[in-house]
């Protein structure tokens, strides 16, 4: 069976393999039970940075001169998404530093666009191995917009089969339609969603359940020339000024009409009745009533919690809910937002970054969207304490089957240890692997006396992150940078989540994930027809392995600024027989599936 | 905190709620800290703990502090700190006063090493375990201030409750199990001191939290709140607790209690903090300790508010948000000469010109002055800062003292477009409604303000219970009534509850 999508065929099964890699003509992906690498025991790296060698090379750019604006110092994002629908994932970067005064006499030519792309190349080697290649493709995109850009969203908002890109900015955002071969077009003014305040982070999501992608957009500070008034860290020297010397201003949904049309709904849906200063917007099914809520992290004022009452209504519960404040009720610092079930009790916790001083904080949802600050239990508080955390995200770097976390940081304000130097604002970034209990038994982590006297959550089972440094965190996380965005995703479709991370005024970097580990894995590439295609919202959970119960959600949303892998990956450990898969698909209905581990499997909904 | 924080804390002051910072105390003096076999009040401190037993640990070196690194601002008065620190490398005092002004001047990791130093020299002062404790509380490290406020209490003499519950809070933050149990037995003992007694039940009311205990935890955060009504880290923990047992009306009325006051609680005088604040006299310190005592709305704290940000005009740096400040805080004294000759002054200034018209208008307004004055200082704030929310809430309010209330109406709107979540706003547009018969958009105008609760949520019931009443719906209006009742007296609002409950008596009394 086979129809149409744009100019391509696609093949239409209830489940089948995802398309491999392409090479020489030859499919080649990685046969079950078949450990892609690593075989070797020992410890190594569970990452590599292979920027240079993939031929990544981006700059972000942030306009500093000296004025100490605050937009320079808070973008900018970069998103992975399979552009070419070719298999593996390409890789948006945000740019940004574009002012009227940087571009006074500059020809509209001659300045450079909003955001780059860069087409994965990844190919085979006559030995097997992977070969990353990624390749500048932006001026073919075609991406024009121009400005101080800070974060994107992708998510195929047409339902054409090819993923779509929204780009924000401190000022008018843009919507750019994957015409499917190779080039972007600019529909902003016709779609409507030229946001013209400052945004930062969005989210395309079918919040409406009416089968396509709605959007979400953060919205951070009201920053007038008026409001431009210095200030000055704690001795003294000139500084960017914290969040709460400008106004906030509201974020923003945007219902899709499905006829490449939005409409702005953010009143009726009752979205403007709380804001606060946005930055990051994850959704999730937070109180599992079915019906998908927005998480909104703002910067030193109340978190938002918008729970979805339906009919296209929302309301803040946020304080309410225990995750808009510190345990002693006052907002903090927030930043980035990585949703998972981290404790895999089958609802979805909150990681947020916050401000050095304060500490990256773990809501535990209790399944009715109460959360709990357990940051000091698991280990959380005091190994990012002097962190101001950007991007974070979930992800299971070594496949054991329990949720690592890795958070990408750089200061807002001079870091008083690099007074004087020419970039006072580097932090370096972190990796924590997951240790989870389940009636005494420990997966993942080590046991150590340290690691096991943790508290435990309501269900009985007991979690922790360990911070991951020296050898096995490898040089990757040596550097130090000011580091905002953080995409997770499997760039060579080995079964290994690897990163890409965004620096403020430094170089993009690629982190090529080099675990070593036999441990098997599953991924799931969801497809549905009609406009959502890709099933963004949907859940799957597996019954076997270490993973077992846990909950996974299609999304693209979370971290800061970015957009990551839309695909499930699940990390099975020693596991290797078949797994069994729950599909909760975002229309509410289920599917039960049986399937071999070791590769990418793509399911598609079936037709009623 | 940096000058831009304090303009952000301004734009509470302009409002008129003034920040809820908590406020540092004047330096006091401070007992010399070699302490020996001076009595005290409190039970000898048992043995050490195994993870803090005492050692001998050897003196860390001073840490490179690039001095030249410093802005002028601050690189005077550390330069000569390091130098002394360093001509007398055996003299813990040198040391301590170094790692002091460090701390003053927020540079915490630094100050936390020179503290050490201090520490080793001199083993037996309880300033250096204290304020090492402090900054490293600062750091959000709180088992390394656990280990040195530990080291810190058997040498506190008449101080040693204080620094218990200072060792007790980041017991409570380190989040194990025996942390959890250490500082269980601290607050314990705590509790039976009258001054920190709410301060100790909540901790042990979020201990009971933490090991799941309702039952007690309800109990000692009703004691903590009980005994200081206005603590709002208590409320919010009781919010959290109601929040858990399903019962979100409790929680949504400790949530508004909260939203009172946040940062209010039953801090402590802290006389060795006082001493690091008078440690420094520059601009920033003398407005940030200023708007801290602005904060706390009293007579006496007004009156040293004023003395800070009179010291702090004349500075460059400052000097026009002081005078912003003055006027609202003149203002608040009742001396309007004063407010006017600040408002005069801060428009000297051309980046605050707007901010200075409404703060100047939002002064005329509160005291039924010169009203025309104020309305047309209203006008030319919003001509200015057309996204000012409080200028075109003022002025709103303004134009309704004038009787001009089409053009009110248009204000409040300009406010709600700015900021839909304007709540005064809405509500005069309400009551402009109301007062042209407009009642049915009265209705839908109040209806969105009955949640979130908030300290100001049973005045609003309040409203649309007339406003039913007006349409006709007896009933709904009396059960609004009754709710704005209900809820003034669990936010603990007697004065609107007093006058709720008259009304509703006259309400029931007719047929």
């Amino acid at each position: 069976m086979t129809r149409s999508r744009g100019n391509r065929s696609v093949r239409v099964a209830r489940v089948r393999l995802a398309l491999p890699l392409l090479v020489a003509g030859a499919w080649l992906g990685v046969g079950l039970g078949e450990a892609p690498r690593g075989q070797e025991a020992g410890p190594a790296p569970w990452f590599e940075d292979v920027t240079a060698t993939a031929g990544l090379a981006f700059v972000h750019r942030n306009g500093a001169r000296g004025a100490f604006r605050i937009q320079e110092i808070i973008g900018a994002g970069v998103g992975l998404l399979d552009y070419d629908n070719d298999g593996d994932l390409d890789i948006i970067a945000v740019q940004g530093g574009e002012t009227v005064a940087s571009t006074e006499g500059v020809s509209a030519a001659a300045r450079e666009p909003m955001a780059r792309l860069f087409r994965n190349d990844l190919r085979i080697d006559a030995a097997g191995a992977r070969v990353w290649r990624f390749v500048d493709v932006t001026a073919h995109a075609g991406f024009g917009a121009h400005g101080d850009g800070m974060g994107v969203a992708v998510g195929d908002y047409d339902g054409d089969g090819f993923v779509d890109v929204y780009l924000t900015s401190d000022g008018p955002n843009a919507l750019y339609r994957n015409r499917g071969d190779g080039r972007f077009e600019d529909v902003t003014a016709r779609a409507g969603v030229a946001d013209p305040r400052w945004s930062a982070s969005a989210a395309f999501v079918d919040i409406d359940a009416d089968g396509d992608l709605d959007l979400f957009v953060t919205n951070y500070l009201d920053v007038t020339a008026a409001s431009t008034r210095p200030c000055f860290e704690p001795a003294g020297a000139r500084d960017y000024c914290p969040p709460n010397r400008y106004r906030s201003v509201p974020d923003r949904l945007f219902r899709n009409r499905g006829d490449g049309t939005f409409e702005d709904v953010s009143e009726t849906a009752g979205i403007l009745r709380a804001f606060g200063n946005g930055l990051g917007v994850s959704i999730g099914d937070y109180d599992l009533d079915g019906r998908l809520d927005i998480f909104v992290a703002n910067d030193a004022t109340p978190n938002q919690l918008w729970r979805n009452l339906g009919g296209g209504r929302f309301e803040d519960i946020g304080p309410l809910s225990g995750a808009a404040f510190n345990a002693l009720g006052r907002p903090e610092g927030s930043m980035g937002i990585a949703s998972g079930d981290a404790d895999a009790d089958g609802d979805e916790d909150l990681v947020v970054t916050n401000i050095a001083g304060e500490g990256f904080v773990l809501y535990a949802n209790d399944g009715r969207a109460g959360f709990d600050d357990r940051r000091a239990d698991i280990g959380l508080a005091q190994t990012t304490a002097s962190m101001t955390g950007f991007g974070v995200g979930w992800l299971d770097g070594d496949s054991d089957g329990v949720a690592d976390l890795l958070a990408v940081n750089g200061a807002v304000t001079l870091v008083p240890e690099l007074r004087g130097q020419a970039v006072p604002y580097r932090q370096r970034n972190q990796l924590f692997r997951g240790e989870l209990r389940r009636g005494g038994a420990a997966t993942g982590g080590p046991t150590s006396a340290a690691a096991s006297a943790t508290s435990g959550g309501a269900t009985g089972t007991r979690w922790r992150l360990e911070e991951v440094r020296g050898a096995t965190a490898g040089p990757a996380f040596a550097p130090l940078a000011v580091s905002r965005g953080l995409a997770i995703g499997d760039l060579d479709n080995d079964g290994r989540p690897d990163a890409v991370i965004s620096a403020n005024g430094g170089p993009l970097r690629l982190l090529r994930n080099t675990a070593a580990t036999d441990h098997g894995w599953l991924g799931l590439d969801l497809r549905q027809p009609g406009p959502n295609h890709y099933a963004v919202g949907a859940t799957v959970v597996v019954d076997a392995g270490p993973a077992a119960g846990r909950l996974f959600r299609v999304r693209t949303d979370g971290s800061y600024l970015s957009a990551s892998d839309a695909r499930v990956l699940v990390g099975l450990g020693e596991h290797r027989g078949d797994i069994g898969v729950a599909i909760r698909w975002p229309d509410g209905s289920s599917q039960q599936l049986t399937m071999a581990p070791g590769r990418y499997v793509q399911v598609e909904k079936p037709r009623r | 905190m940096s000058v831009g924080a304090v303009w952000g804390l301004l734009l509470a002051v302009t409002l008129g709620a003034v920040p809820a910072a908590v406020v540092a105390a004047q330096p006091a003096a401070v007992q010399s800290g070699r302490s020996a076999a001076a009595p005290s009040a409190w039970p000898a401190w048992p043995a050490w703990p195994a993870w803090s037993q005492p050692s001998a640990p050897a003196v860390p070196p001073l840490p490179t502090i690039a001095v030249d690194a410093f802005p002028e601002a601050s690189r005077a008065a550390i330069t000569a700190a390091v130098r002394a620190a360093e001509a007398r490398p055996s003299d813990a005092d040198a040391a301590g006063a170094l790692a002091m002004l460090l701390q003053a001047w927020q540079q915490f990791d630094t100050a936390a090493l020179v503290y050490q130093r201090a520490q080793a020299l001199a083993p037996d002062n309880v300033d250096w375990w204290y304020l090492g404790g402090v900054t490293d509380t600062a750091r959000a490290l709180p088992a390394a201030a656990a280990q040195q406020f530990a080291r810190a209490v058997p040498l506190a003499r008449d101080a040693t409750s204080l620094v218990t519950l200072r060792l007790a809070d980041a017991r409570l933050a380190e989040g194990d199990d025996a942390s959890a149990e250490a500082a269980q037995a601290l607050y314990g003992k705590l509790s039976a001191q009258p001054d920190l007694a709410a301060a100790a039940w909540h901790g042990l009311g979020r201990l009971a939290m933490r090991r799941g205990d309702t039952a007690a935890a309800g109990e000692a955060l009703q004691k903590a709140v009980t005994l200081s009504p206005d603590f709002g880290a208590a409320h919010y923990a009781l919010a959290q607790l109601h929040r858990r047992a399903g019962d979100l009306a409790a929680a949504s009325v400790s949530l508004a209690r909260q939203q009172r006051c946040p940062s209010c609680g039953p801090w402590p005088d802290d006389p060795w903090q006082a001493r690091v604040a008078a440690l420094r006299d520059d601009a920033f310190a003398l407005l940030t300790r200023g708007i801290a005592a602005a904060a706390e709305r009293s007579t006496l704290a007004t009156t040293e508010a004023i003395r800070l940000h009179e010291a702090a005009l004349g500075r460059p740096e400052t000097g026009g948000l002081a005078h912003l400040n003055l006027i609202a805080l003149y203002g608040r004294a009742g001396d309007l000469a004063r407010a006017r000759q600040h408002y005069r002054a801060a428009l000297d200034d051309a980046s605050q010109v707007a901010e200075a018209h409404r703060q100047y208008a939002v002064v005329l307004l509160e005291h039924q002055q010169q009203m025309d004055e104020a309305l047309r200082l209203f006008e030319r704030a919003t001509a200015l800062a057309p996204r000012d929310v409080a200028a075109w809430q003022g002025r709103g309010t303004a134009l309704e003292t004038r009787g001009r209330f089409a053009e009110a109406a248009d204000a409040y709107r300009m406010a709600l477009e700015v900021a839909p979540d304007a709540h005064q706003a809405r509500f005069g547009l309400a009551r402009l409604a109301m007062r042209d018969g407009r009642v049915d958009e009265a209705i839908a105008m109040l209806e969105p303000l009955r949640a979130p609760w908030q300290p100001e949520t049973p005045r609003y019931l309040f409203a649309l219970s007339t406003a039913y009443l007006r349409r006709g719906r007896r009933g709904e209006a009396l059960r609004t009534a009754t709710e704005a009742l209900t809820l003034a007296r669990r936010l603990g609002d007697e004065r609107m509850a007093t006058f709720i409950d008259a009304e509703l008596r006259k309400l029931e009394a007719r047929p």
